[in-house]
C-alpha cells in the first residue's frame, strides 16, 4: 500500500510498488511518497548512528517560475531511536528568537523547526516527541497530530530515508565496490535513481527526475562521525508537555 | 386621526408587552459554544453531513443548530484585538464585557502580561496581582446560581480552559489553569465563593491534569489532589464514558465527570479507536437529565471545544466531525427539552482562516479537490496543479516549498492537512480571524437575536429573554 507523506519536514524517499505507479506518478510533481511498511528494519551490521542530508526539490509550473527548495537535517539513529533536527543558520535562529520572544500579546508557542525525537517499542508503537529547546519542553505528540509537525508517521522510511522491505524483492543495477546497490526505476514520467548502503542502512542518495525537466528531487546523505552523546542523553531538566500544551 | 394615533399606540405598546412576555418566558438557558466554529466551518459541515446522509444535493441539508428560527451576524473583537482569542470571545457573552485577550471574565482594564510581557502565569499558576490590576466580572453562571438556578459546564476541552473558565472564573491570564480548577472546588483554598456553597451542579470534560497533584501525573504544584476534594465537596465522579453511562442520574445532584488527562479525543479518533469516552451529546443529555429537575430552571454551558483545535492544526476533517458532534449534543438538547420554556442559543466565539475556495460543481465532496461546476474537471492552479475547496489563509500546514499533485484520496484521508495561504510554520499555529460569526436561537425569548449585534449585548438579551 502507498501513502503520501503529510509534512514538508521529513520527506521520506519515493520508492514504490507497480500497482501504485499511476498514483506515484500523480504525485510525483512533489516527489513527495511514500511506503507504508512499518515493519522494524532489517538488521545487519551497525548501522550509521549519524547522518547529514540533504534535500533538494524544485519544479517549473505552467507559469514559467522555476521553484527550489533546499534544506539538511542531521538524523542521529539508534536500533530504535531516532532524531532529526533541522540545519537553522545562526542568523535566522536569531532573527527567529528576536521576533518570537520579544513582543506582547497572544502567541502560540514558537517550535518552528524543533527537533524530533522518534522512539519505537517491541511492538511497533511509536512515541514521538517535538523538543522545544527555548522552553525546555518535551512535547509528545500523539498520532492524531504527527502531520502537525511533519512526521508522516513511517518509521523505516524517516529513520533509513528508504524502507530496506521495499528493496528486497527488486535487483540492484549495480554494486560498487564498498557494497553499494544502486537501484534504477522508471515509473511513468519519472526515472528514479536510488543507491543503498546495506551495511551503513541508510539511503545514501535518491534522485527523482521528471523526463520533461519540469521537476525534479534529490536527498542525499552523509555518514558523520559517531557523537559521543545522543541529544536525548540531555534532556533530563525537560518537562513533559503534550501538543495541547501548543494550542489555544 | 387621533383614534389612529391611539391605535398605533396600542398596537405600537402591545407589541412591546408581547415582546416583554416573550422575553421574561425563559426558565432555563442552553448555550452552545461551537469554540472557531465560523461560518465557513458551519457551511462545509452542513455539506459534509449531507454527504454522510446520502442527499443527493447535500448542499440543501440543514444542521439542527440551522433549524433554530432565529439568527444573528456577531462582532467578535476583543478589548484590545481585532481578533479575539476564547477568553474575550466567550468572555463577552458571559459578562457583558469587552476585555482583552488572555483575560478570563475580569474587566476590560484587566492584562494578562506584566509590563514587559511576561505572563502573569507559570506552569498552570497564577501570578496575578493580587490588586490594580482589574476587578472580576460577574458571570451569567453565578448570577443564576445567586437566584437558585441550577448551573452546568459541559467541554470536550480541558474545563480548566479558556471557553468552560469564562462562566465559573476569573483569573487575569488563560493559561492559568492549576490555579482555575481550584475555583471550582467548594470550599477550598482559592474556591469562587461566587458559586454558592455548593458549587456548579454539573461540571464534564478533560482537563484531570489541573486536578492532580505533579506526584500523581498532574500539574499541580500545591499537592492538592482536587479530585477528592471535589468527591469530598459531594459530588460523584466518573472518569469514563462507560461509568456516566452507568450514574444513576435521577439520583445525583452533583456530578463531576473529567475524561481525560487534557482534552477529550476528537470525535473522528474517539469513535474510530472506540474510545471509553463520552460524547458530546451524551454528556448534554446527562447534564440536562441532572438540571432539569431544578424548579427554578438552570444555565447550562455546553461547548464543542475541539472543533478550534482541529482548524488550528488545517485538519478540515477532524474539525467538521466535531463540528457534526456538536450539532448533535444540539439535536439531543433540542429533542429532550419543553422549547417552550428553554432558550437554546448557538453560536462561537470567533471565527478560523479557513476558506471555502472556488467555483465547485454542486455535491463535489467539500473536503475533496476542487472540480469546476461546467465540466466537472479538476480545477487547475497556475502550476496545473488541483487543489482543495477547503483552504486556509494561514498556519502551520503541510511543510512543502512548492505545492503537491493532490489526489482525491490523499485529501480525503482523516489526516489530510489543507493547505496554506500565509506559512507561520509552527504546528497548530492557523491562527483565529476576525470576521463575524453566526448566532442562532430557539426556544423562549429567542426571537430578540437578530440583526448585528455586539457580542457583549448577548449577555443583556439573555437576561432578558429571562426576565431577569
Amino acid at each position: 500500500m502507498l501513502r503520501v507523506s503529510k509534512g514538508g519536514r521529513f520527506r521520506p524517499p519515493f520508492f514504490m510498488e507497480k500497482e501504485n505507479v499511476s498514483k506515484v506518478i500523480n504525485r510525483m510533481g512533489c516527489l513527495a511518497v511514500a511506503l507504508v511498511l512499518m515493519m522494524p528494519p532489517v538488521a545487519s551490521a551497525e548501522p550509521v548512528e549519524a547522518l547529514r542530508v540533504e534535500y533538494q526539490q524544485w519544479q517549473i509550473g505552467r507559469d514559467g517560475v522555476r521553484q527550489q527548495m533546499d534544506y539538511a537535517e542531521t538524523l542521529y539513529r539508534e536500533e530504535n531511536a531516532l532524531w532529526i533536527e533541522r540545519e537553522i543558520p545562526e542568523a535566522a535562529e536569531r532573527e527567529h528568537d528576536q521576533h518570537a520572544h520579544g513582543g506582547l500579546g497572544h502567541k502560540h508557542a514558537d517550535v518552528v523547526g524543533a527537533p524530533l525525537w522518534i522512539r519505537r517499542d517491541g511492538q511497533g508503537n511509536l512515541d514521538v516527541k517535538l523538543v522545544d529547546r527555548h522552553e525546555k519542553r518535551l512535547i509528545d505528540i500523539a498520532r492524531p497530530y504527527y502531520g502537525n509537525v511533519g512526521f508522516d508517521g513511517h518509521w523505516a522510511e524517516s529513520w533509513a530515508l528508504a524502507d530496506p522491505r521495499a528493496l528486497e524483492s527488486l535487483k540492484p543495477a549495480s554494486t560498487d565496490e564498498n557494497g553499494r546497490e544502486t537501484y534504477q526505476l522508471e515509473r511513468g514520467d519519472h526515472s528514479i535513481t536510488l543507491v543503498w548502503d546495506p551495511t551503513g542502512r541508510y539511503a545514501v542518495s535518491i534522485i527523482a527526475q521528471g523526463r520533461q525537466g519540469l521537476s525534479g528531487r534529490t536527498i542525499r546523505a552523509t555518514p558523520l562521525a559517531a557523537p559521543d552523546n545522543m541529544p536525548w542523553d540531555d534532556l533530563g531538566d525537560y518537562r513533559d508537555r503534550d501538543y495541547s500544551d501548543l494550542l489555544d | 386621526m387621533k383614534a389612529s394615533i391611539i391605535g398605533g399606540a396600542l398596537i405600537c405598546c402591545a407589541a412591546a408587552l408581547a415582546t416583554q412576555n416573550a422575553a421574561a418566558e425563559a426558565k432555563n438557558i442552553i448555550f452552545f459554544l461551537g469554540d472557531g466554529m465560523g461560518p465557513v466551518t458551519q457551511t462545509a459541515a452542513r455539506i459534509y453531513a449531507g454527504e454522510k446522509l446520502g442527499l443527493e444535493i447535500p448542499e440543501r441539508h440543514k444542521l439542527a443548530m440551522e433549524q433554530l428560527p432565529y439568527a444573528a451576524r456577531i462582532k467578535t473583537y476583543s478589548e484590545d484585538a481585532q481578533t479575539t482569542d476564547s477568553a474575550p470571545g466567550m468572555a463577552s457573552y458571559m459578562t457583558g464585557m469587552k476585555s482583552k485577550n488572555e483575560v478570563i471574565s475580569m474587566t476590560p482594564d484587566t492584562n494578562p502580561n506584566d509590563a514587559n510581557g511576561n505572563p502573569y502565569q507559570t506552569n498552570g499558576d497564577s501570578t496575578c496581582p493580587a490588586s490594580g490590576n482589574g476587578e472580576r466580572a460577574q458571570t451569567l453562571l453565578e448570577i443564576l446560581k445567586a437566584r437558585g438556578y441550577g448551573t452546568g459546564v459541559v467541554s470536550t476541552t480541558r474545563i480548566t480552559h479558556a471557553t468552560p473558565a469564562t462562566t465559573y472564573a476569573h483569573i487575569c491570564n488563560r493559561n492559568a489553569e492549576n490555579t482555575i480548577a481550584a475555583q471550582m472546588v467548594p470550599g477550598g483554598d482559592g474556591y469562587n465563593g461566587e458559586l454558592g456553597d455548593d458549587g456548579i451542579d454539573v461540571i464534564l470534560g478533560g482537563g484531570r491534569r489541573h486536578f492532580l497533584p505533579t506526584t500523581d501525573g498532574g500539574r499541580r504544584t500545591d499537592g492538592r489532589d482536587l479530585l477528592v476534594e471535589m468527591q469530598n465537596a459531594g459530588y460523584t465522579y466518573v472518569s469514563t464514558g462507560s461509568e456516566l453511562a452507568g450514574v444513576n442520574l435521577a439520583g445525583t445532584d452533583k456530578l463531576f465527570g473529567i475524561f481525560n488527562s487534557s482534552d477529550l479525543n476528537y470525535e473522528l479518533d474517539r469513535v474510530n479507536g472506540d474510545l471509553n469516552e463520552p460524547s458530546l451529546a451524551d454528556m448534554t443529555s446527562a447534564a440536562i437529565d441532572i438540571l432539569s429537575r431544578n424548579q427554578d430552571g438552570y444555565f447550562l454551558m455546553v461547548e464543542g471545544g475541539r472543533i478550534d483545535h482541529a482548524l488550528h492544526g488545517t485538519n478540515a476533517k477532524r474539525a467538521l466531525e466535531d463540528t457534526l458532534a456538536f450539532d448533535e449534543a444540539i439535536a439531543t438538547a433540542v429533542s429532550k427539552v419543553d422549547m417552550e420554556d428553554t432558550l437554546i442559543v448557538v453560536t462561537a466565539d470567533h471565527d478560523h482562516v479557513m476558506a471555502f475556495n472556488g467555483y465547485s460543481k454542486i455535491g463535489n465532496p467539500v473536503l475533496g479537490l476542487l472540480k469546476e461546476y461546467r465540466s466537472g474537471e479538476l480545477a487547475l492552479d497556475a502550476q496545473g496543479k488541483p487543489f482543495t475547496t477547503l483552504v486556509f489563509g494561514n498556519g502551520g500546514g503541510p511543510r512543502e516549498a512548492s505545492r503537491a499533485t493532490l489526489t482525491e484520496s490523499e485529501v480525503l484521508e482523516d489526516d489530510y492537512l489543507q493547505e496554506v495561504g500565509v506559512r507561520l510554520g509552527g504546528p497548530g499555529s492557523e491562527t483565529h480571524g476576525g470576521g463575524d460569526i453566526r448566532l442562532t436561537a430557539g426556544g423562549a425569548g429567542s426571537e430578540q437575536f437578530k440583526g448585528t449585534l455586539n457580542n457583549i449585548e448577548v449577555f443583556g438579551l439573555i437576561q432578558d429573554a429571562m426576565g431577569l
